[in-house]
Order: structure tokens, then C-alpha cells, then sequence
């Protein structure tokens, strides 16, 4: 073969070896059938990423620590209660660090091991309860959230891996609704639109009632989970509009919030 | 060293093949307690992807994670709540050489919203400001030049 030829094959032969189609993805995705998702849930944000985004409309620690509600030590009903309430804790130990309240995040961090001993969890988290008391001591608070983070995380995967996904839906339902109470109550202090975008959260609502609705019926059917679904659905309207909830829809989402808060979540 | 007890489960049962490479950069990233295991290959990309956004631009990873192990080609995807008035960023890792990947997000109505993205060896990272709070779908695809299977993994930050 002449050499210019083969000079020739030589330059084309990289484009065309190179010429397998760019990897894309669409600009539009209508159904999203395309993708495999990896799980179905929706990521449901913890309390300090939410947090974060009201912290940068100038409120100071005084302001969140207005909102503390340190603990009870009462004992809960049965694993249903306790799982609620341990996602409400945890939720509380977030607001705790935003606060940069050490006596609260260590009472958080006690009755933390008290509720997943009874969930048969304390041994997963206590590493991490542990980590939280020694860095509130010295006020190392990104710490502090990454092990609030952490317990979370470590509590859901342990429930996933023994099968109990009813008792880790029920510990996001009870982060959210004290984390969700905070988040009004931040808002109602100054109320603006951007400020109530953030309660735009029609899906993680939907959630919610869907994991309720596979609930074991032992689970489904009690007061607590019951009482739940009913103010789910009234909370649905005022977190689904397509405009931000008004200031009156704040506060009535607040007071649902912080009803089932009282009544339903704290023992 | 790093504690395998003080890492998610998800790091420490994902995957069979694990390299301590990423460990003194999660010491860097969001584990501030003590460290010493292994951790997943793909996911230590993501991290070493993550560095300079958690170092010099302060973002907060978080301890929620996924791994997998993906098909070549065929897109994956996560769906997230997104608040607005963070930033975000997404990182995908893969422990598989020469592998071309690709992340975007969608919004629920299936319009790709603007990103920044980096690439980095062996990770891709995208970056959203969030337009509106809502739940959001991250997607992503992994081609393998022999067309095998490649394990990855996802993480992300907020700011």
C-alpha cells in the first residue's frame, strides 16, 4: 500500500475509533421511563438543610433558640411512637446546633440512646451519640450536625436492613413535622414569599401518605398513624399550590405541625 | 485511621472490590470523628470530586449516599427535594477506568435545569442553584468502553 494512503487511513482512522456517539442525556424527560431509579423515594432534606436556607435570611441564635423544646424522658407506647418520636429528636439536636446550644444538644444526645435502645439500635448509633456530646463540649457544631446527620442515616439503614421500612418511614415522618413546625415558626416571625416557597413540598407529602397506605394494617389502622393521614391530607392544599403559601397558610400548617407534634409524636 | 463503625452502612457494605485511597480525604470531607476503614471505590471518587467545594467553598456534605452498579449506557436517576436558596452539588463516582459519564437534573415537569458541571478522573459533579423547591430527578449514565457493567457512586453537599 502506497505510503500516502496509508498516511491517509492513519488521519481518518481517529475519527473514525473516536466516532461512537457523545453520551448525553435528553434536554427533556417527560415521564422519565427512560431512567432506572435507583430507589423510589423521594430524598426527603434534613432539618439543617432547610435550615440553612432561612439562616441566610439574617435570623440570629436567639431566634432559633426561641424554639427549643428539650426533650422529654417519658417513655413512648410502642415502636411505632418511639420511631416517630426519634426522628422529632433528631430534628431537635439540628435545631439545637443552629441554636449552638450545647445543654440541648446533649440532652439530645441522651435521650437519643434511650429511644434506639428501645428500638434495639442504641449499639449502631452510639458511636455517634458519643461523637455528639464530646464536640458540643467544645462547640465544634459542623461536627455536631454531621453526627446528628449520621444517627440518621445509621438508624434508617439499620431499620432498612432488619426489614422494618414501616419504622424508618415513621422516623422521617417524625423529623419532618418538627422539623417543618421550626420552619414556620421561622417564618411567621417575618414573614415573606421566599421565605414561605420553602414549604412547597407536594411530594414528600405524597410520600408520606404512600408509605402509610403500605403500612402493615396492624400499623396503618392506629390512632397515631390515622391522626397522621387525616392531617396530611389537610396540610396537602396549603404545601401543593403553585404559588408560595401565603402568611396565613404558614400558620395554619404550623398549628398542624405542631398538633400532631403534641398530640401524636411526643410521649 | 478510620473507624469503619463511623461511616454510613451504605459505605461499608457497598461493593466487594473497597481501597483505602479515600480515607484521609473523607477525614476531609464530612467525617469529623476519627477514621480508619475502607471505603467503597466508586464512592471515593465522588469525594475526592467533592474536596474543593467542601474545603474552599464550604459545602456540607451529607451522609446520605447511594451506590450501585450500572449498566453501560443506560441512564440512572435519583429523585430529590430541592429547597430553593441552596446550592447544590451532585457528585458521581466511578471506580471503572476510562469511563464516560454524564449527571443533569430535571425538574418534575422533565426540563433539565442549568448546571455547572466539572469533571474530574473518574467522577463528574454538576451544580444547581435551585429554581423553585420542589422535588428534582438526578440523572446519570456511565459508558464503559467494553460495554461492562460499572460500579458508581453518588453524593452530594448543600451550601
Amino acid at each position: 500500500m502506497p505510503r500516502s494512503l496509508i498516511a491517509a487511513a492513519a488521519l481518518f482512522a481517529v475519527p473514525l475509533a473516536g466516532q461512537s456517539s457523545e453520551l448525553t442525556l435528553p434536554d427533556r424527560a417527560d415521564d422519565f421511563t427512560a431512567f432506572a431509579f435507583v430507589e423510589s423515594d423521594v430524598v426527603i432534606p434534613i432539618p439543617s438543610e432547610v435550615f440553612n436556607v432561612l439562616g441566610k435570611f439574617d435570623y440570629d441564635r436567639t431566634a432559633w433558640k426561641a424554639q427549643l423544646r428539650p426533650p422529654s424522658n417519658k417513655a413512648c407506647r410502642d415502636r411505632i411512637h418511639t420511631a416517630l418520636y426519634l426522628g422529632s429528636v433528631v430534628a431537635e439536636g439540628f435545631l439545637a446546633v443552629q441554636a449552638e446550644d450545647s445543654a440541648t444538644v446533649r440532652e439530645v444526645g441522651r435521650v437519643v440512646l434511650d429511644l434506639t435502645q428501645a428500638l434495639g439500635l442504641r449499639d449502631s448509633v452510639l458511636r455517634h451519640t458519643k461523637s455528639i456530646l464530646s464536640a458540643s463540649e467544645d462547640s465544634r457544631w459542623g461536627v455536631v450536625r454531621d453526627e446528628f446527620d449520621a444517627t440518621r442515616q445509621t438508624v434508617r439503614d439499620v431499620m432498612k436492613e432488619r426489614r422494618d421500612l414501616d419504622l424508618a418511614h415513621c422516623v422521617s415522618i417524625g423529623g419532618w413535622l418538627r422539623g417543618t413546625e421550626i420552619v414556620t415558626a421561622m417564618i411567621q416571625r417575618q414573614y415573606t414569599p421566599e421565605k414561605g416557597e420553602i414549604l412547597h413540598q407536594p411530594r414528600i407529602l405524597e410520600q408520606f401518605d404512600e408509605a402509610i397506605a403500605a403500612m402493615d394494617p396492624s400499623l396503618r389502622h392506629s390512632p397515631r398513624l390515622k391522626s397522621i393521614s387525616r392531617d396530611f391530607a389537610a396540610l396537602k392544599p396549603l404545601m401543593s399550590g403553585e404559588k408560595s403559601p401565603t402568611v396565613r397558610q404558614v400558620n395554619d400548617i404550623h398549628t398542624i405541625c405542631g398538633r400532631l407534634g403534641r398530640t401524636v409524636v411526643e410521649p | 485511621m478510620i473507624d469503619p463503625g463511623s461511616l454510613p452502612l451504605r459505605l461499608r457494605r457497598a461493593g466487594a472490590r473497597f481501597r483505602p485511597a479515600a480515607l484521609a480525604l473523607l477525614a476531609c470531607l464530612a467525617a469529623p470523628a476519627p477514621l480508619k476503614a475502607y471505603v467503597n471505590d466508586a464512592l471515593s471518587f465522588a469525594y475526592e470530586a467533592a474536596q474543593n467545594a467542601v474545603e474552599k467553598d464550604g459545602y456540607v456534605v451529607r451522609r446520605e449516599t447511594w451506590t450501585g452498579t450500572a449498566a453501560s449506557d443506560k441512564p440512572n436517576a435519583i429523585r430529590h427535594h430541592l429547597t430553593k436558596g441552596n446550592s447544590y452539588w451532585f457528585w458521581l463516582g466511578t471506580d471503572h477506568e476510562n469511563a464516560e459519564l454524564i449527571i443533569r437534573i430535571y425538574d418534575s415537569n422533565g426540563r433539565a435545569v442549568e448546571t455547572q458541571t466539572r469533571r474530574f478522573k473518574n467522577a463528574v459533579a454538576a451544580r444547581i442553584e435551585v429554581p423553585r423547591t420542589g422535588a428534582y430527578v438526578i440523572a446519570f449514565r456511565i459508558r464503559t468502553r467494553d460495554g461492562s457493567e460499572a460500579d458508581w457512586g453518588l453524593a452530594y453537599g448543600y451550601k
